[in-house]
């Protein structure tokens, strides 16, 4: 669904920002590469819930915005293209239907430290009562079953939105998001 | 074997898992969706996980 979106995009010149992402463009992204690629990973578990909350997920969630983008410029083209609007809105209605009942999902995964570009990214700073963690973490390595230690299923959905640094000790983290 | 944690409230925002894993610094989240955890779970176990979505 991703290249002919992008053969869409092509088609008319349309390049804005999520055309560049969706293409993979982004040497930090690569989002439509079909071969292996790193892994992000965060230490803060709510930047990864945030994540989750993004429907269909980020390569979806990205193209999704694209086709909408898309669909409004061909709307208003000077000399339109049928065939070409169609195919466009065909595409985004299998997006949508492939990921219509998903809903988010977290991972707690535990890599070793070669796996990662830079050591760093595991420290802790600690301020007070919250601890300062690296939120997006680049793991270069493939990772193991046995690595993938749980996961919790938000199955009706969660609300997005990113709290910043997570609470210094597992007890208020418990607790978190029901005072702050 | 993968510990599984459901939430049913979306305005639950607490931290879900043991406090052994959130106190050790090597364990780290991924977030994405439940359309793509069949893949992932099969692939991890390939240990060829994370491969792209074949959008």
């Amino acid at each position: 669904m991703i290249h002919p979106l992008v053969a869409a995009c092509d088609a008319v010149g349309y390049k804005d920002w999520s055309y560049t992402v969706v293409k993979g463009i982004s040497p930090r992204t690569k989002l439509a590469h079909v071969d292996n690629r790193p892994v992000y990973l965060s230490a803060n578990f709510w930047y990864a819930r945030d994540y989750a909350t993004n429907f269909g997920g980020e390569t979806i969630h990205v193209a999704l915005k694209l086709s909408e983008t898309l669909l409004d410029r061909l709307a208003a083209a000077e000399a339109p293209s049928p065939q070409l609007k169609d195919e466009v809105g065909e595409i985004r209605r299998r997006m949508i239907a492939a990921t219509a009942a998903s809903f988010p999902i977290v991972y707690a995964v535990r890599v070793d430290p070669e796996w990662v570009d830079d050591p760093k990214d595991f420290e802790r700073q600690h301020a007070g009562s919250l601890v300062i963690t690296e939120v997006n973490i680049s793991c270069v390595r493939p990772v193991p079953s046995s690595r993938i230690l749980a996961k919790v299923e938000y199955v009706e959905g969660a609300e997005s939105g990113y709290l910043g640094p997570q609470p210094s000790t597992w007890h208020e983290a418990r607790r978190w998001g029901r005072s702050n | 074997m993968i510990d599984i944690c459901t939430i049913d409230d979306p305005r639950d925002w607490s931290y879900p898992f043991e406090q052994e894993l959130y106190d050790d610094p090597f364990v780290l989240y991924h977030g994405t969706i439940s359309s793509y955890a069949p893949r992932i779970e099969r692939e991890v176990s390939s240990q060829v996980l994370f491969r792209s979505p074949s959008t």
